[in-house]
């Protein structure tokens, strides 16, 4: 990493000018914990480095009209300690409390997750869940992005290059006394610092009677080239008992439709898919364990 | 001797707030004026003729201040049976061979010009499994051995095979056999600190190695005969060893880029550094043998053994370090863990075009006792016989003469076994599962036991197991010890100085270790087989032993008294019998019957016909060279332990986590139970990751998850909740009873944790590391329909 020059811009216009100077010669950097790691990898290809870290717009955690609002320069440190993530969003906090490491949390951010657009992502799963927007800007103005569209190939986002993630909004589930809980599973092979195997994450809207489903959101990590929402097994599970959402053969069915799973030097396809069987219910009991109704 | 004040308390290392505040100065610290930075350029084929290196715009690029290929150096054979190059010539035989060398004035400009570096390559048909190896036809990994003559086959020209009675006979006669086949994988030492040297030659010519060697004084023999081969035959060598971020048996060799550096420093007459990123710690360092093990025992009626049959086969990779041997130590508990007459054990190791194998924590034992500690358990089932009441039937016990000819001095196997059975609660747990209460949902719980034989005191591995010690006491009173001994991370210079310390009599302040250089330091074979608190210890009590006569007779004359009459406690000389205060050792200050040490020194000195104290002393233990049959008292005295571990199952993933560990030790003697404790600790660890997540993997010997994502080293999360438990037994061989302890604990690992799977659900897991993955395909090809 030798003849880089490193910016320190304050506000998101003066980062975005930079970056619409040098094109694709910068890049942006918030906590680096995956450009360093594509640096000395030496799959970094650019000359110059925007940091995020100084610009106070970009941090930072808010509730307005039952709409979370969330840097995409927060740590996943303070995404971890904040109460209502831990409350409204435990689907969230799953995610973030197995992620890397204490020292990692401390300098990662959500926003570096979403715009890395990594499969294993661990944020991703409960973000899409949650029908979060993606707020893009650039020189030419804003526009918002649900989740939902962001991801549109292996580690690439719908962003254009000169597009920087300015915020991230989240409907709180349980707006309007709605009844909603989520969980997340991530599968590894050790406890800390380790890359997901597969991930799953549901988020379930249970009708007022907490017998039927009234909406449904399930995503899986690892299970395709992209982070995935299941949408043909959401839309069934509309009006289902809530016990549906724990069947394995609702889990079988979708991931016979809608996942692509393969072997990797990390894992085999067939155990991936075995466990989507075996994680997707346990979230989706879990979620519905969370709203005390049992199954 | 002095009464023990020191030993067996708990005292903190004396390096511990070195290491924890980052005063300490690891070889990655280190600078020298007018160092050069050396990068070495790796095969990029498993197995290939070179036919070209280009190094011409690598030698243009400024900064560059030499390039060296294997057609630039003499002949340097390395390697167990020489079959080893610093740099390679002619052709590659893996992934790890290094062939281009670069020194530059910083480590970026040396990572840039080997880029630089056109290497054309010929691919030659690799092999990349034991079998294939060995199937006719097979492409030759060396065509020609140590003397220059043609080889047939791939099989290393090391044949082992120990015979013990008849084990034919033996199987015909038995009540129960049972059988397995076992796999072990390659695992890597990761080591904190990744490998480094600096290389720096004088104005005349002599070298100093800035290392971090196990093995200082033979790698100053390997050293000299680089030297000796580049020309220089008058030339000495120096090694001064820096703060060694972890040993574990990676540093018993001397390595291919040790040697690199030195031709490089020699070139450019410039102190050269070479220090290995973690990426190439993967891939250039040896690993732990995999092995491929076919196991048969036998029992009697009642369950007494009748006999033990082995067939292994190792994967040696494309070269021969000292790890060749480990079939030797893999003899161990082969022949000796557990009463077993009859023995037959035969082993093979075979050239591939793998990475290369080196001795790791254990040598051997950790593979060999996957294999027995798990067949052991296949045996006791056959029998109908309870696994650990099994064990305590056949367990070893003190004074007895093993197959191998081991002499079992002291034993505390039956008292380990017992401890770890009570510990984990071994009968309820047997309640509980006959009465179907250890399994809830999808989730079951087993137990499961394994236990350990180790050299303990010493092993005459080379032709001398000798430890050279100074001691000198200074014009202070205070004492110097200086020993061969390195500090690897296991604690030897806090256990030693306890044991000097005691063994004089003086207060532990007034005791210094001073270590890890060949120009102060007297001679020592190595740090290795668990053997330093015991050699080393024991050359402390003798040498101690020689100070204290000495310093006796310097005071026999102030004090007037014979020297019989003298002991010294806390840095005093006093009168043995003299009146002392109630409950004081010593008597009082202005009696005339005492005199410090410090005191004493100086008299000695500043008086005309003055003297000094010193003492010196070379301890080799009265322990035998394997014969030709491969038998003798390989050690003084032998440790033992028992691991036993509850784990928890989850059939639907496959997970397993362990509830309990418990790991029973007979250490001898505890010197100092802290340190103990974190021997413990970290062996289990080890095994504990050895058993269920390390792994180096390769694919068509390229390694594939070289780096710490990848390659799943346990963490602090991953919780092995481990209790030691310390079995002393007192063995009269070792200083103040003591027996090794330094590899064991991660021994029995591997098979505690099998035995315990298999308890929990009716599956054997036969290869390792026990992944979730593997656990539940085993599951379900063992029961399709569930
Ligand atoms: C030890 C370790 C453990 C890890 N463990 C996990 C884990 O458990 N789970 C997991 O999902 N990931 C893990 N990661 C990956 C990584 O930490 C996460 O993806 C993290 O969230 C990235 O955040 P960052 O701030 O460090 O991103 P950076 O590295 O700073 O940036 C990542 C990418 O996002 C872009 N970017 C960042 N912010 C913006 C923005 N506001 N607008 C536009 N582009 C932007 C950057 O240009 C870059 O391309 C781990 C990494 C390490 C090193």
């Amino acid at each position: 990493m030798k003849n880089i020059e490193y910016f320190k811009p304050t506000t998101i216009d003066q980062a975005l000018r930079v970056k619409q100077e040098m094109g694709r010669e910068a890049c942006y950097i918030a906590g680096g914990t995956d450009v360093l790691v594509l640096a000395r990898e030496k799959k970094l290809d650019c000359r110059a480095l925007i940091s995020l870290r100084r610009i106070p717009e970009l941090a930072g955690i808010s509730l307005q009209d039952d709409v979370l609002h969330l840097g995409p320069a927060t740590t996943l440190t303070d995404i971890l300690e904040n109460g209502e993530v831990a409350r409204e969003l435990p689907i969230l906090h799953d995610a973030v409390q197995v992620m890397g490491s204490t020292q990692m949390r401390n300098m990662a951010t959500v926003g570096g997750n979403v715009m890395t657009a990594a499969s294993s992502g661990d944020t991703l799963g409960p973000l899409l869940c949650l029908d979060a927007v993606c707020r893009l800007v650039s020189p030419g103005g804003e526009r918002r992005v649900p989740m939902d569209e962001m991801f549109v190939g292996p580690r690439t986002t719908a962003a254009e290059p000169d597009e920087l993630l300015a915020g991230l909004e989240i409907p709180l589930p349980a707006a309007g006394g709605a009844i909603s809980s989520g969980a997340f599973f991530k599968l590894t092979r050790r406890a800390a610092m380790d890359l997901a195997l597969i991930n799953v994450a549901v988020q379930l809207w249970v009708n007022p009677d907490r017998a039927t489903i009234a909406k449904a959101r399930l995503a899986a990590g690892v299970a395709a080239p992209t982070p995935v929402r299941l949408k043909q097994t959401e839309e069934e599970l509309v009006g289902a008992p809530v016990a549906e959402a724990t069947k394995e053969q609702v889990a079988i069915r979708a991931i016979g439709r809608e996942c692509r799973l393969r072997d990797s030097d990390r894992c085999s396809a067939w155990y991936r898919e075995e466990m989507l069987r075996v994680l997707i219910p346990r979230a989706a009991a879990l979620a519905l364990e969370r709203m005390g109704i049992a199954v | 001797m002095s009464p023990v004040n020191y030993v067996g308390k708990s005292l903190p290392r004396g390096d511990a707030r070195e290491k924890v505040t980052g005063r300490a100065v690891y070889i990655n610290d280190l600078k020298r004026p007018g160092m050069l930075y050396g990068k070495i350029l790796y095969s990029q084929q498993a197995h290939a003729r070179i036919k070209n290196i280009d190094t011409t715009k690598a030698a243009r690029l400024p900064g560059v201040r030499a390039v060296l290929t294997g057609e630039d150096i003499p002949d340097i054979p390395l390697g167990f049976m020489r079959d080893n190059r610093p740099l390679k010539k002619g052709k590659v035989r893996s992934y790890r061979d290094e062939i281009v060398a670069v020194a530059a004035i910083s480590p970026e400009i040396a990572a840039e010009a080997l880029e630089l570096v056109e290497v054309e390559y010929e691919p030659l048909p690799a092999v990349f499994t034991p079998q294939d190896a060995l199937a006719d036809g097979a492409p030759l990994i060396h065509e020609l051995d140590a003397r220059n003559k043609p080889v047939k086959s791939n099989k290393l020209k090391l044949p082992w095979r120990l015979i013990c009675g008849d084990v034919d006979q033996a199987r015909g006669k038995s009540a129960y056999v049972a059988q397995g086949r076992y796999r072990t994988t390659w695992v890597n030492h990761c080591c904190l600190g990744t490998s480094g040297v600096i290389a720096e030659f004088d104005l005349n010519r002599n070298l100093t190695m800035y290392s971090i060697t196990q093995i200082p004084y033979l790698a100053q023999n390997d050293y000299l005969a680089a030297l000796k081969a580049m020309g220089l035959k008058d030339s000495q060598v120096r090694i001064r060893c820096q703060t060694i971020g972890g040993g574990f048996g990676s540093k018993l060799d001397t390595h291919c880029y040790e040697f690199i550096a030195i031709l490089l420093a020699n070139a450019t007459g410039r102190p050269v550094k070479i220090q290995f990123s973690r990426e190439e710690e993967f891939l250039a360092q040896a690993t732990r043998q995999p092995a491929i093990m076919e196991i048969t025992q036998g029992c009697d009626a009642e369950g007494r053994l009748t006999f033990r049959d082995v067939h292994m086969v190792l994967d040696n990779g494309a070269y021969t370090s000292w790890g060749a041997t480990t079939p030797s130590v893999m003899m161990v508990p082969i022949s000796s863990l557990y009463r077993v007459p009859n023995v037959r054990f035969v082993a093979e190791s075979v050239y591939t075009n793998n990475l290369y194998s080196q001795a790791m924590r254990g040598y051997g034992n950790p593979q060999a006792t996957f294999a027995v500690e798990s067949n052991i358990d296949q045996l006791a089932e056959e029998a109908g016989i309870d696994p650990v009441e099994f064990r305590l039937l056949n367990a070893n016990q003190s004074n007895e003469i093993t197959p191998q000819k081991f002499k079992i001095t002291t034993c505390g196997l039956s008292e380990c076994l017992e401890k770890v059975r009570d510990s984990l609660g071994w009968q309820q747990h047997r309640k509980a599962k006959a009465a179907g209460e250890t399994s809830t949902g999808y989730k079951a719980r087993g137990q499961g036991v394994a236990s350990l034989i180790h050299v303990g005191g010493g092993a005459r591995v080379y032709r001398s197991d000798g430890h050279g010690m100074i001691m000198k006491l200074d014009d202070f009173g205070k004492l110097k010890v200086f020993t061969g001994a390195v500090e690897i991370g296991q604690g030897v210079d806090t256990v030693l100085r306890q044991m000097a310390a005691d063994s004089v009599g003086m207060r532990i302040e007034d005791v210094d270790i001073v270590s890890h250089d060949t120009d102060i330091c007297p001679w020592d074979v190595g740090t290795h087989a668990s053997r330093q608190t015991f050699i080393a210890g024991n050359a402390a009590c003798h040498c101690g032993r020689e100070i204290r006569r000495k310093v006796f007779e310097l005071a026999a004359g102030q004090l007037n008294r014979d020297p019989e009459e003298l002991d010294m406690f806390d840095s005093v000389v006093y009168v043995r019998d003299a009146p002392r205060e109630p409950g004081q050792r010593l008597p009082p200050a202005d009696s005339g019957d005492r005199i410090p040490l410090a005191k004493l020194l100086r008299k000695a000195h500043f008086s005309t016909g003055g003297t000094m104290v010193m003492a010196e002393v070379f301890y080799d233990p009265p322990n035998q060279m394997l014969d030709r049959e491969f038998k003798g008292n390989l050690s003084c005295s032998w440790a033992f332990g028992t691991t036993g571990v509850e784990v928890e199952v989850d059939l639907k993933t496959g997970h397993v986590e362990i509830l309990k560990y418990f790991a029973a030790h007979d250490v001898g003697a505890s010197m100092n139970p802290m340190l103990l404790e974190g021997q413990v600790y970290g062996a289990a660890v080890m095994g504990s990751g050895y058993a269920l997540s390390e792994e180096v993997r390769l694919r068509e010997g390229r390694m594939v998850n070289g780096n710490f994502l990848d390659y799943k080293m346990l963490t602090a999360l991953d919780k092995v909740p481990v209790t030691p438990i310390i079995v002393e037994t007192f063995d009269s061989a070792g200083p103040y009873g003591a027996k090794g302890v330094g590899e064991p604990g991660c021994v029995p690992s591997a098979p505690a944790i099998a035995n315990a799977i298999y308890d929990a659900i009716g599956v054997r897991l036969d290869s390792l590391p026990m992944t979730p993955e593997n656990v539940l395909a085993a599951l379900k090809e063992r029961f399709p329909d569930s």
